[in-house]
């Protein structure tokens, strides 16, 4: 990868990579060192990282990057510690998006994750695998229960907007 | 069963009405029916109570059957079906059919239209602020490329180098050998003059000079073996006798006291002060095998080699692994009493093992 394609790869991909984490951790300031941080690991790899493939490579290392930090601050959290994801009435929502959106902060991380990388990035399981170092079954797994969680949040609520 | 009576007959009714009686029963059972009436009779009661075949017909066997794997899949699991439909996995004729079967269901429909809510849309709002900072200027050198050639040219250096300057034996025992040598041809010369003033008589059986020598060799090798250390005892052990030119017999300079007297003082002084010089004092080579072991490959316990070039060559494959991130591996194996036996070396383009011999 050429220094051309390093700086175009922060055009195109800082953003996405950024809402990605940010949507994951939810802390603005922690999202913003993981992506310097995934930069500057892609800076020292750039020789070894092609630029089709840069993406790819920029979504794992940031996730894995973030995943570490996570464990760092004993932030990492299972599946039974989110309890119930039954919704807290008193809130108000003007819209589904922002349902949605606190949904979302509700399920466990990785299936989180999952359904970030689906959603918003478009990947497929196979590729949502490498990312994360998971393989295609627990991906999809993964994304089963995320997506019947939100259902569930989004059921409750749809009745209050 | 061989026999009928009223105890076991029972057994052989249903037998018979089963078809299960051989001929020769049946015959028997006729004969014992025909002395019974009254259980002829019972046999005639039970053979009527067959029941007439009825035909049943279950109404509802169509829908049992499955006319594709959606169906199955609606009935054991809509939730996932749904899932699958929100994901884009399922074909257009399985969402055609899925989207058909709950056509009638406002339950379903609205179950797969919360599905279809979870899916989420990136917020493009969210951008990263400090883009700026993440670019680069200059140029990316890629050294990776590159190593491979580094890594085989170093081999190949090491390679002569081991080649030209790993002795087959240690320094010092070549040291040893020379100064013996030396020694070995004073003490030669000196004891042939011996022998010719007090034994005029060998002379007499024409024995050549060098056959005397050999001889005095052999004798003065067993007498230092006794006096100093195993290791030069080793080393006189590969020691070959160096011709002795005859010397010219000076009876009046020289008495046989004398000479052995010269023999043993000299010489044994003359090792005991080599030895422990180098005792006190490390040498050049030894100082550099010693640094290049505590402070390169900082393996203090290991055991110290006093091969100088050995431990030079280990330390340039040490700073080549380091540098090209290779494996390339410079080793001694040693035998079972704990001496070097071999160096190996070994890289990814090639690999030797040569035996060395160290005292």
């Amino acid at each position: 990868m050429t220094v051309e394609q390093y700086n175009k790869s922060v055009d195109l991909y800082a953003d996405a990579v950024y809402r990605f984490i940010v949507k994951n951790i939810n802390h603005p300031d922690e999202a913003k060192d993981i992506v310097q941080d995934t930069f500057e690991k892609l800076w020292i790899k750039a020789s070894d990282v092609s630029f089709e493939k840069v993406k790819s490579y920029l979504f794992s290392t940031a996730y894995h990057t973030m995943i570490d930090k996570i464990r760092k601050n004993k932030r990492i959290s299972s599946v039974d510690e989110y309890g119930s994801l039954d919704p807290l009435h008193d809130n108000q929502y003007s819209d589904l998006s922002e349902v949605l959106n606190e949904a979302i902060k509700k399920i466990p991380d990785i299936q989180r994750s999952v359904i970030l990388l689906r959603d918003y990035e478009g990947y497929s399981y196979q590729e949502i695998a490498e990312i994360t170092g998971l393989n295609e079954s627990q991906v999809k797994v993964y994304i089963y229960r995320g997506r019947m969680a939100l259902k569930k949040y989004i059921g409750s609520m749809e009745v209050l907007i | 069963m061989t026999e009928v009576n009223r105890n076991n007959y029972e057994v052989f009714f249903m037998d018979y009405l089963d078809g299960n009686l051989s001929s020769s029963q049946e015959v028997i059972l006729q004969s014992f029916l025909e002395k019974n009436p009254d259980l002829k009779q019972e046999l005639k009661t039970f053979e009527k109570l067959t029941i007439p075949e009825e035909s049943f017909h279950f109404e509802e066997k169509q829908s049992l059957k499955k006319s594709s794997y959606l169906n199955n899949r609606l009935r054991s699991n809509f939730d996932e079906l749904c899932i699958a439909y929100t994901e884009g996995d399922l074909t257009k004729k399985e969402k055609l059919l899925l989207e058909a079967s709950i056509k009638n269901f406002a339950e379903k429909k609205s179950t797969l239209k919360k599905y279809q809510h979870t899916k989420m849309q990136a917020d493009t709002s969210v951008i990263f602020p400090e883009k700026k900072k993440l670019k680069k200027s200059g140029i990316i050198i890629s050294l990776k490329k590159y190593y491979s050639s580094i890594a085989l040219a170093a081999s190949v250096l090491i390679l002569i180098a081991l080649y030209f300057f790993i002795p087959k034996t240690s320094d010092k025992v070549n040291q040893d050998k020379v100064m013996l040598s030396n020694t070995q041809s004073e003490i030669a010369v000196k004891k042939e003059v011996d022998v010719q003033i007090s034994a005029p008589h060998s002379i007499a059986e024409n024995k050549t000079p060098a056959e005397q020598t050999k001889k005095i060799v052999s004798t003065k090798e067993t007498r230092q073996e006794t006096k100093i250390t195993p290791r030069i005892t080793d080393s006189i052990h590969s020691i070959t006798p160096l011709p002795v030119r005859p010397i010219k017999q000076n009876k009046n300079s020289l008495q046989l006291a004398d000479v052995n007297t010269l023999i043993s003082n000299k010489t044994l002084n003359y090792f005991q002060q080599e030895y422990a010089q180098e005792a006190e004092y490390m040498n050049l080579k030894s100082f550099l095998a010693e640094s290049v072991n505590e402070r390169v490959l900082k393996d203090n316990t290991q055991e110290k080699n006093n091969s100088v070039w050995f431990n030079i060559a280990q330390w340039s494959v040490h700073g080549i692994n380091r540098i090209t991130g290779s494996n390339i591996s410079l080793e001694k194996e040693y035998n079972q009493d704990g001496e070097a036996e071999k160096i190996n070396f070994h890289t990814k383009f090639i690999a030797f093992s040569t035996p060395i011999k160290e005292k």
